[in-house]
């Protein structure tokens, strides 16, 4: 009774535990159920490192000197949880994934706070309040956002909540807390499941001890759901944000699921105790954080900019490091500057910022993540839908999948504007009287902030869309009103022509890297295969990848990967840099257009002549005209004729004529067999050479002022390792003749490129969602091989 | 003495209600005030149409069917009349699958095939049988990687994927590439500045 009387006085007084040596015995009575309240639970509120204060604490930290004030946990019988809407069952905890549901303790959920059943009960109760707010807020930011009243048009659907699109249609959430993965947690929405690992040296710390990776790892979930608000799932499935192992989508997705812990704590850095203590990947999310170092600080000019610091990793500031989460960071930062300006400007408390904030990324989210290509809720706007008003963006419902992923994903460009565009209907609008002290928010403090990130890479907020439909002779897309950048608030982002992206021109670089090890490329599909990122391979290229030979050239049969050795010519960084393989609208009646900026090829070299075409032309088919539909043949569209088309041509040579030629026209030049091609009778356009859909772009994070990729990321004489997301992939039919010659026609740009976004002929305003499949708004270059056995 | 060993007691005895006091005073962001953002104090027209739409499960709706399967990428067009099909059903798709999602692994990785739904998928006016599978790699029984998947029915080809992992990790462990070779051609330098 005397120690328990004084441990209770210790505990009292704030007791924190000190690190080190020492036979400490581990308190078994707090958290016991005599001490506690029906169906409830003491709670570890911030992670050990927090809590304690102590940065180098050890790993058997006492968990039971730690926690704090009982929480209602849930009557329920076991951790399974109800969410807005009269959903049961919308989540629950279980240790791991074959182990059964905690039962209650004596009618509590008391367990001692150093065990794994503490851990089930106290990531259930984070995760409840987590969902909670959530939900609570969106219905506040809903009722707000599709008022009639509010002189604005959001992008909610009518549907969100009678739907229950705001839970997956009521699936259940399953957490697990204790998987025993190593050093990791990861989102499996496949299943809806999280897992929560351990670090793979200190077993005794879990990933589940860190209530900010809970937050981040249901983020992922939640960022999910905004996305797919729009989509109904039946109609249309489900989209991701991100789609490589490196992208600017993934790398947002990252930004927002660390803010997302801000979001329930308030602190401004994630991760202190799981991934901090011993693997040194905590995360913080402002520049006044202690692990921040100069030159980066809350000085306007000392953000953390884009795209410099997009492979900035504050644990180590000298190893630049090309990953989605350190990337996310000017996203996470961004998001924080946004709160403090809204506390600041409009008086708000954190708390109310911080809902406007997640307001404005959620409606952003959804418009953006739109399956259905309609990205508005019109109706609820009190305006009647017309043909003119179908798609507003991501092309159609055909195509919409593919313009996410990689035609026009959601780069940093795509979600600042749309970002500021939502914000500024939301707080810079006199019916939406949203921040009353200075009636409206300024817009040029919006565009200060996004330019202290580097982030006003945009010139109109792109209020009219991107259909193509004309409209009292004027495509929809830019019939306006649009709002524009003031470009004096300009200051710090680089905006740049895309002619800057060029070839290395080192006269001893290469224009490409070639990959074509077996066992590295066995090893690339085995990670692109699991990861769920490719589709198809054709048929004929063997198991063992048998005719990859390694010789660091092409050969008949190889799966190879290929990097375009790319340099940015200019004297900024340029950031987001992304080459296409994907199918285009480059080609008529069989011949390739030279109606691009390559000029490419002569008409004596078997580029079609169209020369009698008329510019623009709105002819279907015509060189001069891009396709509306991806080549799709709609029978409401007129568009019989016109088609896309694989980038790769081969050349034939005669004793008369060297001419470029289809794959097709090839074929029948070779008189091979159409059951010969890579993927059957039924698509001979790529007969010898296809590039992989899924591998289909190549991205790099950024290129430094008069470097290439690898001049960026080159340390002494060490050789670059490129990773997954820096290569095409194409297959090559084993068929085909050795000494054959295949020029392929990439595009590619950059994120932080005006004219890659934005069409000067229409005063700046964003190209038109179909003007993707063509050449416009690309650098178009080449790729040329000769194929050798 | 024992004016000490009585404050001691007192303490002993308030401290933990006030510790636990402070520590709820501590959580307060926490609870979630319903009226977080200042509205205007307007009368809303549509209140009540807001909060039926907050509030009210959409009426059992019947799902649509042809060939006895959902559809699928109708949106808000017609079903065609008379719709063609460009594939049939084939009870062989899910080994076909399978194989494929094998074919590149190594012996020690396994694949679980788990069908969720099938569909007629509709594009550019025909449809398409399809089914809606979730895919889990699997390493020693130990789940890997999942993923969804939309099928052709009848040759098992993966049309589109989504519902991907996402891995909280540090430095990714994914296979890091080396060139083994290089292309020099200066016919492919076709861009230039101007």
């Amino acid at each position: 009774m005397k120690t328990l009387t004084i441990l209770i006085f210790l505990y009292a007084c704030g007791f924190t535990q000190e690190s080190g040596e020492g036979g400490r015995s581990r308190s078994e009575f707090i958290n016991s159920p005599e001490m506690l309240s029906a169906n409830s639970s003491a709670i570890l509120y911030q992670n050990p490192i927090v809590e304690t204060d102590n940065l180098t604490l050890e790993a058997d930290a006492d968990f039971s000197l730690l926690v704090g004030p009982q929480q209602v946990i849930t009557s329920n019988q076991y951790l399974e949880g109800e969410c807005y809407g009269g959903i049961t069952n919308c989540f629950r905890v279980l240790d791991n994934i074959n182990e059964v549901p905690l039962p209650k303790n004596a009618g509590t959920w008391g367990y001692n706070p150093n065990t794994t059943e503490f851990l089930q009960v106290n990531s259930f109760w984070h995760l409840k309040e987590q969902v909670r707010k959530f939900h609570t807020e969106l219905a506040s930011n809903f009722s707000l956002a599709i008022d009639s009243n509010s002189g604005r048009i959001s992008s909610y659907p009518s549907e969100l909540f009678s739907d229950f699109r705001y839970w997956r249609e009521g699936t259940t959430l399953v957490l697990f807390s204790n998987t025993g993965f190593p050093n990791n947690a990861f989102y499996d929405p496949a299943n809806f499941t999280l897992s929560l690992g351990e670090d793979s040296i200190e077993k005794e710390v879990k990933m589940a001890q860190d209530p900010s990776v809970i937050y981040h790892e249901n983020g992922h979930n939640l960022v999910q759901l905004m996305m797919n608000y729009r989509n109904p799932f039946k109609d249309t499935g489900r989209v991701d944000l991100g789609s490589l192992f490196y992208d600017e989508a993934g790398a947002i997705n990252e930004g927002l699921c660390d803010w997302f812990s801000y979001y329930m704590n308030k602190r401004t850095h994630v991760f202190e105790w799981a991934f901090g203590r011993f693997l040194n990947a905590s995360r913080p999310l402002t520049e006044s954080d202690d692990l921040i170092s100069p030159p980066i600080s809350l000085e306007p000019d000392s953000r953390l900019t884009y795209p410099r610091f997009l492979d900035y990793d504050p644990n180590f500031p000298d190893q630049p490091i090309e990953d989605v989460h350190y990337a996310g960071q000017i996203i996470s930062y961004f998001m924080v500057a946004m709160v403090k300006s809204l506390e600041n400007t409009c008086y708000y408390t954190e708390e109310q910022a911080i809902t406007g904030v997640y307001g404005v990324f959620s409606e952003s989210l959804a418009e953006m993540g739109d399956l259905t290509a309609t990205g508005r809720n019109l109706l609820a706007a009190g305006i009647e839908p017309t043909p003119h008003d179908k798609y507003w963006n991501n092309l159609d419902e055909n195509f919409s999948r593919e313009w996410l992923n990689m035609v026009t994903p959601i780069n940093f460009r795509r979600f600042a504007q749309t970002f500021g565009r939502f914000w500024l209907d939301t707080f810079s609008n006199t019916q939406t009287n949203r921040c009353p002290p200075v009636s409206v928010y300024p817009k040029d403090l919006l565009e200060n902030i996004m330019d202290n990130y580097g982030l006003l890479n945009f010139d109109t907020y792109n209020d009219d869309g991107n259909y193509w439909l004309h409209k009292d002779g004027t495509p929809v897309g830019h019939s306006g009103p649009r709002k524009e950048v003031n470009i004096l608030n300009r200051k710090r982002t680089t905006v740049l022509p895309k002619e800057n992206l060029i070839f290395n021109p080192d006269a001893n670089a290469p224009s490409a890297f070639i990959f074509d090890n077996r066992i590295d490329m066995i090893s690339a599909l085995q990670s692109l295969q699991q990861s769920g990122q490719i589709g198809q391979i054709s048929p004929q290229i063997q198991a063992d990848l048998a005719y990859n030979n390694g010789n660091g050239q092409v050969s008949p049969g190889e799966l190879f990967g290929i990097s375009p050795n790319l340099y940015n010519d200019s004297n900024s960084i340029i950031g987001g840099i992304q080459v296409l393989s994907n199918d285009w609208d480059h080609v008529r009646e069989g011949k390739p257009c030279n109606t691009f900026e390559d000029g490419w090829p002569l008409v004596a070299e078997g580029g079609f002549d169209s020369s009698d075409e008329i510019i623009p032309s709105i002819t279907p088919g015509d060189c001069n005209y891009i396709t509306r539909t991806n080549g799709l043949v709609e029978p409401d569209q007129n568009e019989v004729t016109d088609s896309i088309y694989p980038v790769c041509f081969i050349q034939d040579l005669t004793d008369t004529a060297t001419t470029w030629v289809n794959q097709e026209k090839y074929r029948e030049i070779q008189e091979m067999d159409k059951s010969k091609c890579l993927y059957g009778s039924d698509q001979t356009k790529n007969c010898y050479i296809n590039a992989i859909k899924g591998a289909n772009q190549a991205v790099y994070s950024k290129m430094d002022p008069k470097k290439s990729w690898t001049g960026t990321y080159q340390v002494g004489s060490e050789p670059v390792i490129f990773n997954l997301s820096n290569i095409l992939m194409f297959e090559v039919n084993k068929w085909t003749p050795p000494g054959t010659t295949i020029r392929c026609r990439l595009r590619a740009r950059f994120t932080n490129c005006r004219d890659c976004f934005e069409n000067p002929d229409w005063e700046n305003d964003d190209f038109l969602d179909y003007q993707y499949s063509g050449g416009a708004p690309f650098r178009v270059i080449h790729i040329e091989f000769t194929v050798i056995d | 003495m024992k004016n000490y060993k009585f404050l001691i007691l007192l303490i002993a005895l308030i401290g933990p209600f006030a510790y636990f006091i402070l520590r709820n005073n501590k959580i307060d962001h926490l609870e979630i005030s319903k009226k977080t953002i200042p509205v205007k104090d307007k009368i809303v027209p549509h209140a009540p149409k807001i909060y039926s739409l907050l509030t009210t499960p959409s009426k059992e709706k019947k799902v649509p069917r042809i060939f006895g399967r959902k559809i699928m990428g109708l949106g808000n067009k017609k079903l065609p009349k008379n719709l063609k099909t460009v594939n049939k059903y084939n009870p062989m798709w899910k080994n076909h699958l399978t194989k494929y999602l094998l074919k590149f692994q190594n012996p020690s990785v396994d694949v679980n095939v788990k069908l969720n739904d099938a569909y007629i998928m509709i594009k550019n006016n025909q449809g398409r049988f399809v089914e809606e599978v979730i895919i889990n790699y699997l390493e020693k029984g130990e789940r890997i990687s999942s993923f969804r998947a939309i099928v052709d029915s009848e040759t098992g080809f993966i049309l589109n994927t989504f519902d991907k992992t996402i891995i909280q990790e540090r430095r990714r462990p994914y296979p890091r590439l080396s060139p083994t070779g290089s292309i020099k051609n200066s016919r492919a330098r076709r861009i230039k500045k101007d």
